[in-house]
């Protein structure tokens, strides 16, 4: 690794030209008065002098050096509204067009240098995705610590920003925690796990059959599980005997139905569920023998387990003659580790070296190999002398090398070059790119480009962001970045009511998530239009996902891209389940909450957070709508400024239920569903009723009005300009971990100008970001 | 390849040789007749938030006052009529986000909604700094679910523990010897590495400019608080811990069973009072998911809170807030029958039970359903403020922080302490 060995002086040099960039704006400024004072005189001066103080504001009194952010913030007010023509209101006089542009223009560049000076990046620590990221490339270990590490703080809607990321004791006493975890796994194995095909059946390995007997059913072939009311009719068959990649392969069919049996595949501690369990996925079972096969990254002690889903509740055991479908169960492979190399990371680390045997010689090298990588760019002679000189000393003072270097590796996690990100210069911009897109430290190729000074041409750069997309590892950003623009990591937050939702289960809670991501991932892969995400032809569905929006010609649960039918509401992530899921609280929905969403998420627009005034209470006893209740407020002028622009896009998603489906009409309680007396459920009739018609129509602020869905999002078609600048600045935000101001309102015009060539493909948006992020 | 190994400073080399050779040197805790004289004026609190509190008629007396009727609910906890205050009208100014306050009901940190919430210090943790050197714990900080109340200087939250089980294993089972000399020789490891990486600050914070340094700064001052925490957790370790007279608990990993896992928790609080290993300790009861097993109860616990006027759901969900309450009962009822010196338990032991929530049917974070019990003061009143112009709670923060011998007169958005609430004695 040539960048390695780099001198200081040099990579100095490559990051010149953006030092220079923003020499030029170094310096305060103070607004021109002599330019502004005429404007005020002939306009504004009326109402907004010492006495009069309309809106609270005293052009007078207002410094003329926006250094501060609250001074700032207040000019950039008067900025906003002289431009959009709130100001001088419609009732007085125009200002000429010249005079009015003068005017504006003698405002922006101060306002933006005092921005830019406020806005200097600071310097921002991994977060705790992040951090588990980057130990991962660092060491070539799959170690499992972003949960021991404390929640992050969140700022401009994401849990990467700075400002947002604080440090405290227990921060940095889960970091000494968590580098111990990293350390054993890379340490920790000596021999690389042997690799090993594991052939067995489902009849075997039952430890109390009697029991089983009471939800499965033996057969000489196989075992037939039916969906009871517990979790018991899991098999739980195997243990990984050490941390890797697992294949299993294993047959079963539809017993006793002519059509395919679903069944969730789970993962994880599938034997006590302390660790926590997930799902792999959900997979189908034809009347005759199917092979089904799966992947997964199996922890020490973890398993799989088949759960049927969607046939009939039942318990076999006093059900013996249930005629009813299975899922029959036969033999089953299991093949892993799959990885050839869990070592790497300790060979990569010790090239050779003996942890029996290893000298104080052994102990400069390691650490000139590793603390350049690990600071993400090359290191002082002074930088690894600090952790070679911490562990000379200790096996000086009687620790064996494999200690001291346990407290050596300890150190360099906890250093806050390992955890800060750097936010100028070459190497930096290595690194800004590689948290944007992978949420992880930049690989060698990236690293080798920023010691050659060439990262920053916008050739190479633009190739390295199509790299970087097209690795697995910029799955992260599908994940991170959707997770919290579409607010996706919610989806489990509420539970749908189970008498009023009584079709909402697993898999389609787990469809809704695997629509909106792959339906990202495909918006980006095929640079296809933001404008996507407000109105499409199509979707990413499965036949659980199709059934729920009522769309017929779709079998199957793996998923695909559908077509939607000429007339559908269907389209876009507003209607997408799990957008419409994360925007309601599993009882009932709030058209100021989705219409707060769509606002923000989707057109860009800021409500502040409302006045205290009363909230309105749900009301499920049919007598009243929640939108009639809100209507009360909304007659209120004061009320009115931001409902005016929060209310429409919720009126319109009103035709939506907290789990995303259609309804005309609201529902409400019926009778309980009873339990029965041997504690079983079962299956209940509907216990809802239809109560007051929703009402889905609704008028934007500029006047327009619409009728339902499909007419809002007509509407909002009409400007995709717009729909482009709100995720340019989510992307923007996200890779760069900080808020925008106001001088940076030009980088995300140029961005937007940029993409309008390619339609606004998200692709090009991203790479436009990517582009713009070098010019820091 | 050949480089000669750098040099090392002379701090460096003592520091190291610390490390290797030394003991850590005993500083002496506090001498005996402080600890006797401490024990006069005990001073501790538990702060319990219910995140989906309480059905407010079945809470909230009508009557103000002494003579304040006894409601569905306070009739399980009547005993105790004497030892608690119903506190009604207080909430958070600004504090609003429905769920999302819970991160808000010890910091009264405004909009925990807001896309760019940011925390601040939790009461609890003030008083920890104060008062947290006199036990082998400067708090306890609990949870059923994942997110805890108690956030430290800077916002950054402190996570709980869910597991009761865990923290008896923490407070009260000695390990092995190997085990104690693999924990101690982390601690003075940890504090080497922190040492280190504080004399960092300096050669790094040369090249940054002023917006820079401050994140870096907060870092090293935890680096720093770190290591003395590090250090104190060693003199710790020379200490026997204290002996109970209770088994380990078996943990129930059910989240949906919120009550019977809170239950077991309160028993953990109990024996860390009773056994002095810390004062300050915050719970957590975050909103759970599935059904809990209470019998007659079919839906699930947050979905039944969402409970429309339902006159079936309400039901159902007062079943779900009685067990609750019982669980809270039999709290008081063994701080109160824990005798420690010069009263009881509970005399000593402030405990506040409230909610995020002032009426999860419309995800309010007003009024919020407010008890405090125990802990010196004059009880056995419903004290109300205004409905329609809540009082800011964290006047009675400021009031419990006096009461721990805090010398404050402000936390966060307190306007004063809590009119009504006076103390008793010293």
């Amino acid at each position: 690794m040539t960048w390695a060995l780099l001198h200081p002086s040099k990579f100095r040099k490559i990051c010149v030209f953006t030092a220079l960039a923003c020499a030029g704006e170094a310096f305060a400024a103070t607004l021109p008065t002599e330019k502004l004072n005429p404007f005020f005189e002939n306009h504004c001066i009326e109402c907004h002098d010492e006495t009069t103080k309309k809106g609270g504001l005293d052009l007078d009194a207002l410094s003329r050096n926006p250094a501060d952010a609250e001074t700032l913030r207040r000019w950039v007010r008067v900025f906003d509204r002289v431009e959009s023509g709130e100001m001088p209101p419609k009732k007085k006089e125009r200002p000429e067009a010249k005079a009015l542009t003068a005017f504006l223009a003698a405002l922006e560049g101060p306002l933006a240098s005092a921005d830019r000076a406020q806005r200097s990046v600071a310097r921002r620590r991994l977060n705790r995705a992040e951090y588990e990221n980057t130990v991962r490339d660092l060491f070539l270990v799959r170690a499992e610590v972003a949960a021991m590490l404390p929640e992050d703080g969140k700022a401009h809607g994401f849990d990467n920003i700075g400002e947002a990321l604080s440090s405290s004791t227990e921060l940095v006493e889960s970091y000494l925690h968590a580098a111990d975890v990293v350390i054993e796994m890379v340490l920790g194995q000596e021999k690389e796990p042997a690799h090993f095909v594991k052939h067995s059946s489902f009849t075997q390995g039952w430890r109390d059959r009697r029991n089983a007997k009471q939800v499965f059913r033996f057969l000489d072939e196989g075992v037939v599980a039916y969906n009871s009311f517990q979790m018991s009719t899991q098999i739980r068959n195997f243990t990984a005997p050490v941390a890797g990649t697992y294949r299993v392969r294993f047959h079963a069919s539809a017993f006793h139905s002519t059509v395919p049996v679903k069944m969730e595949i789970g993962g994880g501690d599938v034997h006590q569920s302390k660790r926590g369990r997930h799902t792999i996925g959900y997979f189908e079972a034809r009347p005759d023998v199917t092979e089904i096969v799966f992947e997964d990254w199996f922890r020490e002690g973890d398993g799989f387990s088949v759960l049927p889903f969607g046939i009939g509740r039942v318990r076999v055991g006093k059900e013996p003659h249930y005629p009813g479908p299975g899922l029959m169960l036969l033999d089953y492979d299991v093949e892993g580790p799959l990885d050839t190399n869990l070592l790497a990371g300790r060979r990569e680390l010790l090239r050779g070296v003996d942890l029996k045997t290893g000298t104080l010689a052994d102990v400069r090298d390691i650490m000139a190999r590793l603390v350049p990588r690990a600071f993400r760019r090359p290191a002082t002679e002074v930088e690894i002398a600090r952790y070679a000189g911490l562990m000379k000393s200790m096996m000086e003072n009687g620790y064996s090398f494999e200690a001291a270097l346990r407290v050596g590796l300890r150190a360099l996690l906890c250093s806050p070059e390992f955890l800060f990100l750097e936010e100028r210069g070459g190497f930096a911009l290595a690194s800004r790119l590689s948290y944007f897109l992978w949420s992880s430290m930049p690989d060698a190729e990236l690293l080798d480009l920023a010691a050659r000074g060439e990262l920053c041409q916008a050739a190479t750069l633009r190739a390295q962001t199509e790299r970087m997309l097209a690795s697995p590892k910029a799955a992260a950003f599908t994940k991170n970045f959707t997770g919290q623009w579409l607010k996706l990591r919610d989806i489990k937050m509420t539970e749908p009511d189970t008498a009023l939702y009584p079709e909402f289960d697993g898999l389609l809670e787990y469809s809704m998530m695997e629509e909106t991501v792959r339906f990202f991932d495909e918006v980006l892969r095929r640079d296809l239009s933001v404008m996507e995400f407000v109105d499409s032809d199509w979707s990413m569905l499965n036949d659980r996902l199709a059934a729920h929006y009522g769309i017929g010609g779709v079998a199957g649960v793996q998923f695909r891209r559908v077509s939607l039918p000429q007339d559908s509401v269907r389209g876009g992530v507003m209607t997408q389940a799990s957008v419409l899921k994360v925007t309601a609280n599993g009882t009932t929905t709030s058209p100021v909450t989705r219409g707060v969403w769509a606002i923000e998420n989707l057109l860009g627009i800021h409500v502040p957070p409302p006045p205290p005034v009363p909230a309105v209470e749900p009301d499920l006893t049919g007598a009243t709508t929640l939108r009639q209740q809100l209507d009360k407020h909304r007659n209120d002028t004061s009320c009115a400024s931001c409902h005016s622009k929060i209310d429409p896009p919720g009126f319109a998603l009103e035709s939506f239920d907290p789990i995303g489906g259609w309804r005309e009409r609201y529902r409400i309680p019926g009778a309980i569903a009873k339990i029965a007396e041997d504690g079983d459920e079962r299956e209940a009739p509907p216990a809802y009723k239809l109560g007051l018609p929703v009402d889905a129509a609704g008028r934007l602020p500029t006047g327009e009005s619409f009728n339902d869905v499909r007419e809002f999002k007509a509407l909002l078609k009409r400007d995709p300009k717009r729909v482009a600048r709100s995720v340019a600045e989510k992307l923007l935000t996200y890779a760069l971990g900080r808020g925008l101001g106001f001088s940076d309102r030009t980088m995300v015009q140029g961005i937007v100008e940029r993409a309008r060539e390619k339609n606004y493909g998200l692709r090009s948006l991203v790479q436009e970001v990517a582009a713009s992020v070098a010019t820091f | 390849m050949t480089h000669p190994l750098p040099s090392i400073t002379r701090r460096q080399c003592l520091r190291a040789c610390g490390v290797a050779l030394a003991l850590p040197l005993l500083e002496s805790l506090l001498p005996a007749t402080a600890l006797a004289q401490a024990a006069a004026h005990r001073r501790r609190m538990v702060a319990i938030n219910l995140g989906l509190g309480f059905l407010q008629p079945n809470f909230l007396p009508t009557k103000t006052g002494r003579d304040f009727e006894l409601t569905r609910y306070l009739e399980v906890v009547k005993e105790f009529r004497g030892d608690f205050t119903v506190i009604s009208g207080t909430s958070h100014p600004n504090v609003d986000g429905g769920h999302h306050a819970e991160r808000s009901f010890l910091t009264a940190a405004p909009h925990p909604g807001s896309p760019s919430f940011k925390n601040s210090i939790s009461m609890d943790q003030i008083a920890a700094e104060k008062i947290g050197l006199q036990t082998r714990h400067a708090s306890l900080v609990l949870g059923t679910g994942s997110t805890g109340l108690s956030w430290s200087n800077g916002g950054v939250e402190i996570p709980s523990i869910a597991s009761p089980s865990a923290v008896f294993t923490k407070m009260f089972l000695e390990g092995s010897a190997a085990e104690k000399a693999a924990a101690r020789r982390w601690l003075r490891e940890g504090r080497s590495i922190l040492d280190l990486t504080a004399e960092n600050t300096r050669t790094v914070e040369r090249t940054l400019g002023a917006r820079d340094r401050e994140k870096l700064d907060q870092y090293f001052t935890a680096v720093r608080e770190t290591e003395q925490r590090l250090h104190k957790a060693e003199e710790w370790d020379d200490k026997p811990k204290p002996k109970v007279d209770a088994a380990i608990p078996t943990d129930i990993e059910s989240l949906s069973d919120v009550v019977g896992r809170t239950r077991l928790l309160y028993d953990v609080i109990h024996l860390a009072l009773q056994s002095d290993s810390t004062r300050i300790i915050t719970l957590n009861q975050t909103v759970p998911p599935g059904v809990p097993p209470v019998e007659g109860v079919t839906q699930g616990y947050h979905n039944l809170s969402h409970n429309g006027k339902d006159p079936g759901k309400i039901a159902e969900l007062t079943l779900i807030e009685m067990e609750q309450i019982k669980a809270f009962r039999d709290f008081l009822a063994k701080l109160h029958s824990t005798g420690d010196g010069a009263g009881t338990l509970l005399d000593e032991t402030m405990v506040l039970l409230g909610s995020n929530l002032g009426n999860a049917n419309s995800h309010s974070n007003e009024n919020l359903p407010v008890l405090l019990a125990g802990g010196g003061f004059k009880h056995g009143q419903h004290l109300p403020f205004s409905q329609t112009k809540n009082a800011p709670l964290a006047n009675l923060f400021v009031t419990m922080l006096q009461r721990l011998g805090v010398e404050t007169d402000r936390f966060a958005s307190s306007t004063g302490t809590l009119t009504g609430l006076e103390m008793t004695g010293a």
